[in-house]
């Protein structure tokens, strides 16, 4: 009778252990929002923390979906290309890529650096897209063209800026094995910029005029410019 | 002799009306710092004030998601077979796997979130077949003929039998749980209608992803 009952007993504890209970693969991170102010020329850095609710050991990758980093320009309303600026200039992730062991808690989490870092100077991709009649012909020569090329150029920053987009920690390995479904998650970055202002880039400019025409007068240029 | 003393009585007296002006500048300068300590006799110490700030989305699939989701015939539970029939929902293997033929695939909230989360998933890419040189597609969108691969969602282990939403096309972020609070699951189930019908045999893979946003916000551009 004893033996039927721990038969029992064990085939009751074989079937407890069903699939589903169990954690699975996992991230998080923190916090859900930021909103950061910077001014240029003044670089800080602040920690994003990365957590692992599963049961298993990941490899976290964290990546920046810019949404504002790409305009369109049009002349006249013809559209003649689109600009494009790299989001590392004003700000990286340190480290991109990080261990971050199966149930990580908030009482040790794993840090990813946000540094912002941004500069007076901007530099920028003007991209132009050229038509199939034109690409026909480039490939000839470039099999590899893909239809555009770019431009790089630099710009000063202006009053305020913006940068809008998601942080995206994701699940690029894991201790499981080979995943087919990755789990990420996200957070929403907003970044104010200051640049310099506008009123300051016109006195600059007055302030070298000014002192052009100083050295001129003094060496005399104006002078032997009024002789016939 | 006598010009020396008026000269030394002179010197003498430059010399103390400086050190006399020299010391009521720091008379006046000490008294000015301590303006305020005469006014806040009681003020103690200043004492730390510090918090540390927790906020944090997180999520969990289950096993068998994380696995993939591998497609069967319209009959088999729990094992890969081919795919026979190309004009029918064929089910994902984990579908019915579960206790009461429930579903093995879900996604849980973290307990520990401090906002309510809302999930998105999206494709890397079609299911993609490279064979001889050449690449085939069955689009998981099937979006003229309604075919593709279709998924239900629900809060319990049976969330429907057929599909009610298609996936949608590569690296477009669709919503499989708007509001999902800490500690909830939403339970899945995925079906592939094949199309086109007329690729040929061999295996077709992708890979997808499933992101956590804090609820109200977009899940984004979906990079793989």
């Amino acid at each position: 009778m004893k033996k039927i009952l721990l038969l029992i007993l064990f085939f009751c504890v074989f079937f407890s252990s069903s699939p589903e209970v169990l954690a699975g693969v996992g991230i998080g991170m923190g916090p859900p929002k930021l909103d950061l102010t910077s001014v240029i020329g003044k670089s800080y850095f602040l920690n994003l923390i990365l957590y692992n609710p599963g049961d298993y050991d990941i490899k976290a990758r964290v990546t920046f979906e810019c949404e504002n980093c790409e305009e369109k320009v049009y002349l006249f309303g013809w559209y003649l290309g689109r600009t494009k600026e790299d989001y590392t200039q004003f700000f990286n992730f340190e480290p991109e890529e990080v261990y971050v062991p199966a149930q990580t808690a908030p009482e040790n989490p794993v840090y990813v650096s946000l540094k912002v870092h941004p500069s007076l100077f901007v530099k920028k991709e003007f991209i132009i897209s050229t038509p199939e009649e034109i690409n026909f012909l480039v490939r000839a020569v470039n099999p590899s063209y893909k239809g555009e090329f770019s431009i790089p150029y630099y710009t000063l920053l202006l009053n305020e800026k913006e940068i809008k987009g998601g942080i995206t920690a994701t699940a690029v390995w894991s201790s499981f094995g080979p995943m087919g479904a990755a789990p990420a998650v996200g957070s929403y970055l907003t970044l104010n910029i200051k640049g310099m202002p506008l009123g300051s880039l016109i006195l600059i400019i007055v302030a070298i005029v000014i002192i052009i025409v100083g050295i001129l007068w003094k060496f005399g240029i104006f002078k032997r410019l009024r002789r016939p | 002799m006598e010009m020396f003393s008026k000269n030394f009585n002179e010197i003498s007296k430059g010399v103390s009306s400086a050190i006399l002006a020299f010391l009521f500048l720091i008379a006046t300068v000490l008294v000015l710092i301590n303006i305020p300590n005469i006014f806040a006799q009681y003020e103690t110490t200043p004492a730390i004030m510090n918090a540390s700030i927790y906020q944090a989305v997180g999520i969990y699939l289950s096993d068998y998601l994380a696995e993939g989701i591998l497609f069967t015939n319209t009959t088999t539970i729990g094992i890969q077979y081919p795919i026979t029939n190309v004009n029918a929902w064929n089910n994902a293997t984990r579908n019915y796997n579960g206790s009461s033929y429930g579903t093995l695939y879900n996604i849980t909230a973290w307990s520990a979130n401090q906002v309510n989360v809302t999930i998105c998933h999206c494709a890397c890419s079609d299911l993609t077949n490279v064979t001889g040189g050449n690449t085939y597609y069955i689009y998981i969108n099937g979006s003229d003929t309604g075919e593709g691969v279709g998924w239900a969602n629900g809060t319990t282990s049976n969330p429907g039998d057929s599909p009610s939403d298609r996936f949608p096309k590569p690296l477009e972020y669709q919503i499989v749980s708007g509001n999902l609070a800490p500690g909830n699951a939403t339970y899945l189930r995925y079906w592939l209608n094949p199309y086109p019908n007329s690729v040929p045999s061999g295996i077709y893979n992708t890979t997808y992803k499933f992101k956590a946003v804090e609820i109200g916000q977009t899940c984004g551009i979906c990079s793989c």
